[in-house]
């Protein structure tokens, strides 16, 4: 991690070029900022010279007058001008907050999928969600940014009023600065790894304090009595940081000693040489007022650049994981060619696919050959693990497979665009999740807005949720959960389950993936939301998971995968003439406790 | 709302305050001595100018200036430096305050009663109080911070104060009055901005969800495959949009209250400069004191400011201390009611008339239900979704109360017992049961590492039949799950998560054992495997209570209580209930069908 200043400022300019896409004036407005108020600070270091020296001159009213209204009249009006910039800017700052976030997860759903999932990635992301949600890290480089440029300006104009006194003292303060510089990156290399010690440390806290506010762990915090075990946790990563904040913090302000001394010799050294000056009679006592002021000025212009260099540079450390994430190209380009295929009449071939998760080497699909037809119903089954849900996975490209093409009719799936392709296909996952959102927007998701309400209730009707949604208050506007409303409603497991087909079945696409659709349901329930997924999606292809082989005696086709392989292939009858096979085993050792 | 006024400002300060004690001593003796020295230290820079002006513009001796810029050189210096020091002593002990603080608030939303975790406004109390730890600036932690800061800015002021005094009273009056005002409006507005807060406590929460959303990995796979991220991202802009906008609000307010202040600068700065101007000419002051009072009234102002905005920072924070005391404090009622002591093994449990519906429903879910659970039985619940089966179990393990009716455990009315010996009684597999970001062993075994019995763990591995895939990883059962603390913790499916579950309920062999479809997302051979547990599973003293819709389960169960809308529709063995040719034999001839045509 490179951290100079140029590396720095880059990540400046980009969220600069991000700020100016909301706002064109937020840039000018704060430059317009910064010389008003260096301009102040000097008018307050000049003028009271005059004045000094006007009280022990010729005491001409007329001119006292004249200073006095000059000095408290341009800091009056400058300081309007600021506050009216800063008011704009903390308007702005908000919209570019709120959309940095947006980029963010806009991003996370760019990327292949396997990608995101991946350790570091994960990590990187994480950095750069932290920054923005809890520290307001945005904010703070913009105004840190603005503080250097007004300082900057403001020693500049310090060193002018310091020159008319000797350039032998712009020599020795340019030594001084320079011993100040060098303090500072010491204290700059100190601080950035402070911070790479800090960022899991608050990770693990974090993840405490949710585990504990979030009450989804509610009942097995209580039931299994965890309380003592994550207490213990918690007291156990309390006292090993507590070591580690002692020993960044010491090290942070060993290099402020060493600045604060460096300073403080300075400003000592300068006050004798005023004294002599005023002694040997070439400078005035208006003068010397001028020149300490300066010089004390400038004595806190170089800390506050330092600090505010620091606050810079941490600013950018806490940002640049963002960018970092940004960079992270997707893996695979979009495929381009356009879909036009007849939801009747196609064909998905699976040619000698293997794949093997990230980061690991067994495969989970081993040189797979297949073919998938339009308007079968084909049932997957197999041991957990086996390659089930990995199968579906590769069909609808959230991974690429290692070896081998998947084809639809005949032209390999990653080469039609996805946002085409993802529309042939529907899928209840076992790991489903509903929204909480209202019933309507979590089945017809983004096109709730337009969506008949008729076409809804028809559909939740042979789901028979019909009934009951209809005594709710708000009807299919009801919001699911409670987390945001009081009224929302908290529906069963299978009631769950049952909105989640409603949306697959909304979709209407041309292939619908079933993974343990019913696990939850009762065998009734079971047994209707078979018989109305046959009306919902007859003319349709599916593909089915389950481990309920009951299921199995409707499908034109079984599959057992086992081991990343195509096993055993045929329909129940073909399959159950095989008693030595793995098919047969499994349906007896579920049929065995019906007989 | 209603606990706005709940404890005034001094009383929660005193509250703290007693509380930093007994966590951090070391950071009240270290504070309590800089406190001296960021008091004192302004002052050097006050006096010592006027000295030397003074000396340069009356006798100018060489000696005595000698004297003068040494003893300001020594001063700087050694304050400077043990200044840094003693904060460098000083940070880390803010931050591990918080911590502990955090701890305390973790350890109450654990001793929580189970039915206000699902209750939305505990829901907001929640929040609330998490923000008074959210931050180092803000909240408790900003409290503390600004306790200590505060005590060495009233010193200060009251030293520049009694420099002014010698100027002129009505200046200081003047200074007085215009802070005063100053301080009232921003009052005034850190008061709109805590309640208007609450109101966005609840969009405040929505913007998370939605964030999450978008940024969970576990919701990638249904937006990509439904292709909502546009959908997603444009409800979050709409949220986004409304709290910016409840937020402008109150940036126009603070914008406003800055133009008052500048106005009012301008004002003193023309009558400070006006009246020293006339002082000097009239002999009452030198140069030096022209000096010094200019800058001193100048920096009164400053200091004014800074003690009024620390009393208005503690006066807004105080809110939020609030917040976190009502949240801790309403734990203390609901504890001492748990009287009596656990029973002795077996246990007999016995629902007497139970109805149950869940807070902010209208629904019964349980109607006059009534049973007894003996032990050494192996019980199944079975019915349709929604006919109760989940609710008794809450009931049963003591989660939720009856709304009426009571629960005995031989005999004795459960909520007279305490509530976590009555938890350690259970072993429940819980339909959503949560594993959690820690070890396989702990997640296991639930207890810090050094309490596991680390053969009882592999044991329960084993009959889980989960050895062969733990064993093939790198660290076997010390590797993590999930990917929340540690990257390379793995994600198990959701087959082998259930049977961690298991076997995490079968290491703690709890007298009364509950599991809720237990085999969901088992295969079949898994789930065959699981049942012939289930078979041996048969402690004589133990209760067992299997709630599935797998009537194959039933059959190992002494008895089957079949459902519906919150009654017992049937009761018997499986023998029992296939002769009666009723409900049960419905469901079962249901199921049986689609297997048994092929041994036609």
């Amino acid at each position: 991690m490179k951290q100079t200043l140029k590396y720095n400022l880059r990540i400046a300019i980009k969220f600069i070029k991000i700020i100016n896409q909301i706002s064109k004036l937020y840039l000018p407005f704060v430059l317009l900022s910064i010389v008003l108020s260096s301009t102040i600070s000097f008018v307050n270091i000049i003028f009271p010279k005059y004045i000094i020296d006007e009280l022990l001159g010729d005491q001409n009213a007329g001119r006292l007058v004249l200073f006095v209204a000059l000095t408290v009249g341009i800091g009056f009006l400058f300081n309007l001008i600021i506050q009216i910039i800063g008011y704009y800017c903390e308007v702005q700052n908000e919209k570019v907050s709120a959309k940095l976030d947006i980029i963010l997860g806009e991003k996370s759903l760019e990327l292949d999928f396997d990608q995101v999932e991946q350790g570091e990635n994960l990590e990187l992301k994480e950095r750069a969600m932290f920054v923005i949600r809890n520290q307001n890290a945005l904010v703070r480089m913009m105004s840190s940014l603005r503080n250097i440029v007004q300082n900057i300006i403001t020693i500049c104009g310090l060193l002018t009023i310091i020159a008319t006194l000797n350039i032998l003292v712009i020599a020795f303060i340019g030594l001084v600065l320079f011993l100040s510089s060098k303090i500072f990156k010491k204290q700059n290399q100190s601080s950035f790894a402070a911070n790479q010690e800090l960022i899991p440390i608050n990770r693990i806290f974090n993840y405490y304090s949710t585990l504990t506010t979030d009450f989804t762990a509610g009942k097995d915090i209580r039931i299994y009595n965890m309380r003592p075990m994550i207490l213990k946790k918690i007291d156990e990563f309390i006292a090993k940081n507590l070591s580690v904040f002692k020993k960044l913090s010491y090290d942070q302000q060993k290099y402020q000693a060493f600045g604060s001394i460096n300073l403080n010799i300075e400003n000592i050294c300068i006050y004798i040489y005023m004294c002599y000056r005023v002694l040997i009679q070439s400078i005035s006592i208006g003068d010397f007022t001028m020149y300490i002021n300066a010089v004390n000025n400038f004595g806190r212009s170089i800390s506050g650049l330092i600090s505010q260099f620091f606050e810079f540079s941490n600013m950018c450390q806490y940002l640049e994981p963002f960018f970092e994430y940004l960079d992270i190209q997707p893996k695979s380009k979009d495929g381009t060619r356009e879909m036009d295929i007849d939801p009747q009449n196609f064909e998905i071939q699976f040619e000698h696919v293997s794949f093997a998760y990230p980061n690991t080497e067994a495969l989970a699909l081993d040189d797979l050959c297949v073919t998938i037809r339009s308007n079968e119903r084909i049932s997957i089954v197999g041991m957990n693990g086996a390659g089930k849900s990995t199968f579906i996975k590769l069909l609808t490209r959230l991974y690429r497979p290692t070896s081998g093409v998947i084809r639809l009719n005949g032209v390999d799936i990653n080469d039609y665009r996805y946002d085409e392709y993802i529309k042939f296909f529907s899928a209840v996952f076992q790991d489903y999740k509903n929204y909480a959102f209202t019933i309507k927007e979590n089945i017809a998701l983004k096109t709730a807005q337009t969506a008949s309400d008729e076409t809804i209730y028809e559909l939740l009707s042979r789901l028979s949720l019909d009934d009951k949604i209809n005594q709710l208050d708000n009807g299919i506007n009801t919001t699911l959960y409670k987390i945001f409303e009081e009224d929302g409603i908290e529906f069963s497991g299978g009631e769950m389950q049952k909105i989640a087909i409603a949306r697959a079945a909304y979709k209407n696409a041309a292939l619908v993936f079933l993974d343990e659709p019913t696990s939850a349901l009762d065998p009734v329930m079971e047994c209707e939301i078979m018989q109305s997924f046959n009306d919902i999606i007859h003319n349709k292809t599916v593909i089915y998971i389950s481990h309920r082989l009951s299921s199995c005696r409707f499908s034109d086709r079984i599959l057992l995968f086992h081991e990343g392989k195509i096993v055993e292939e045929g329909t129940h009858t073909e399959l159950m003439q095989n008693e030595s096979g793995l098919y047969y085993k499994m349906f007896h050792s579920q049929s065995q406790y019906y007989i | 709302m209603k606990h706005k006024n709940y404890y005034n400002s001094l009383q929660n300060i005193w509250y703290l305050f007693k509380r930093g004690w007994l966590y951090q001593k070391s950071l009240y003796i270290f504070n309590g001595i800089l406190i001296l020295f960021e008091s004192l230290y302004p002052f050097i820079f006050v006096l010592f100018p006027k000295f030397i002006l003074d000396e340069l513009t009356g006798e100018r001796r060489i000696d005595v200036l000698t004297i003068i810029l040494t003893a300001f050189f020594l001063f700087m210096i050694t304050f400077d430096l043990i200044m840094t020091f003693l904060r460098a002593k000083i940070e880390p002990q803010f931050t591990i305050l918080r911590f502990k603080y955090v701890r305390e608030h973790s350890d109450v939303c654990m001793k929580l009663n189970f039915e206000h975790t699902e209750d939305p406004d505990v829901l907001n109390q929640v929040h609330m109080s998490s923000k008074a730890l959210s931050g180092n600036n803000d909240g408790i932690e900003g409290i503390y911070r600004k306790m200590f800061s505060f005590i060495s800015s009233i010193i200060t002021f009251a030293g520049f104060l009694s420099l002014t005094l010698y100027l002129n009273p009505f200046i200081l009056a003047y200074l007085l009055l215009s802070s005063l005002l100053i301080y009232y409006i921003n009052l005034k507005i850190k008061k709109f901005e805590h309640d208007n807060e609450e109101k966005l406590a609840k969009t405040d929460r929505k913007t998370t969800y939605v964030s999450d959303l978008l940024n969970d990995v576990r919701y990638g796979k249904e937006i990509r495959l439904y292709g909502i991220r546009r959908w997603i991202i444009d409800k979050y802009s709409a949220l986004i949009k409304e709290r910016i906008m409840n937020k402008n609000l109150l940036q126009k307010k603070h914008f406003f209250v800055n133009l008052l202040n500048i106005v009012f600068l301008l004002f003193r700065e023309g009558i400070i400069y006006a009246y020293l101007i006339i002082r000097f000419l009239s002999h009452n002051i030198t140069i030096g004191d022209f000096s010094v009072y200019f800058n001193v009234a100048n920096q009164l102002t400053g200091q004014i400011q800074g003690v009024l905005d620390s009393i208005a920072y503690i006066q807004t924070q105080n809110i939020y201390i609030n917040d976190y005391r009502k949240f801790i404090e309403s734990l203390q009622n609901s504890d001492s009611e748990h009287e009596e002591k656990i029973p002795e093994m077996p246990y007999t449990i016995e629902f007497r008339n139970v109805s149950f519906q869940y807070p902010n429903s209208s629904q019964m879910v349980l109607k006059n239900f009534s049973y007894k659970f003996q032990y050494g039985k192996r019980v199944a619940l079975v019915g349709h979704n929604g006919a109760g089966k989940t609710t008794i179990i809450k009931l049963m393990t003591g989660l939720y109360s009856p709304t009426e009716g009571e629960i005995l455990l031989n005999g004795i009315n459960i909520n007279k017992l305490n509530r976590q010996q009555y938890f350690n009684l259970f072993s429940v597999l819980f339909q959503d049961f949560k594993l959690f970001a820690f070890s396989i062993y702990e997640n296991i075994a639930l207890q810090g590492q050094q309490n596991i019995d680390l053969d009882a763990v592999w044991k329960y591995i084993n009959k889980v039949g989960l050895a062969n895939k733990i064993n093939a990883l790198p660290k076997k059962a010390e590797t993590s799950l999930l990917k929340a603390l540690d990257y390379d913790g793995i994600e198990l499916s959701g087959g082998e998560s259930q049977r961690v579950a298991l076997a995490r309920a079968l290491y703690k062999d709890g007298n009364i054992f509950i599991m809720d479809e237990p085999t969901a997302a088992m295969d079949p051979l898994a789930e065959d495997q699981f049942y012939q547990l289930l078979n041996q599973m048969k402690e004589p003293g133990n209760t067992y209570i299997f709630v599935s819709h797998r009537l194959a389960s039933t059959r190992f169960c002494d008895t089957i209580l079949m459902l519906q809308d919150g009654s017992i529709l049937e009761e018997g063995s499986h023998q029992e209930l296939i002769r009666k040719k009723g409900a049960y034999y419905e469901l079962f001839e249901l199921q049986a069908k689609s297997y048994r045509e092929e041994h036609k």
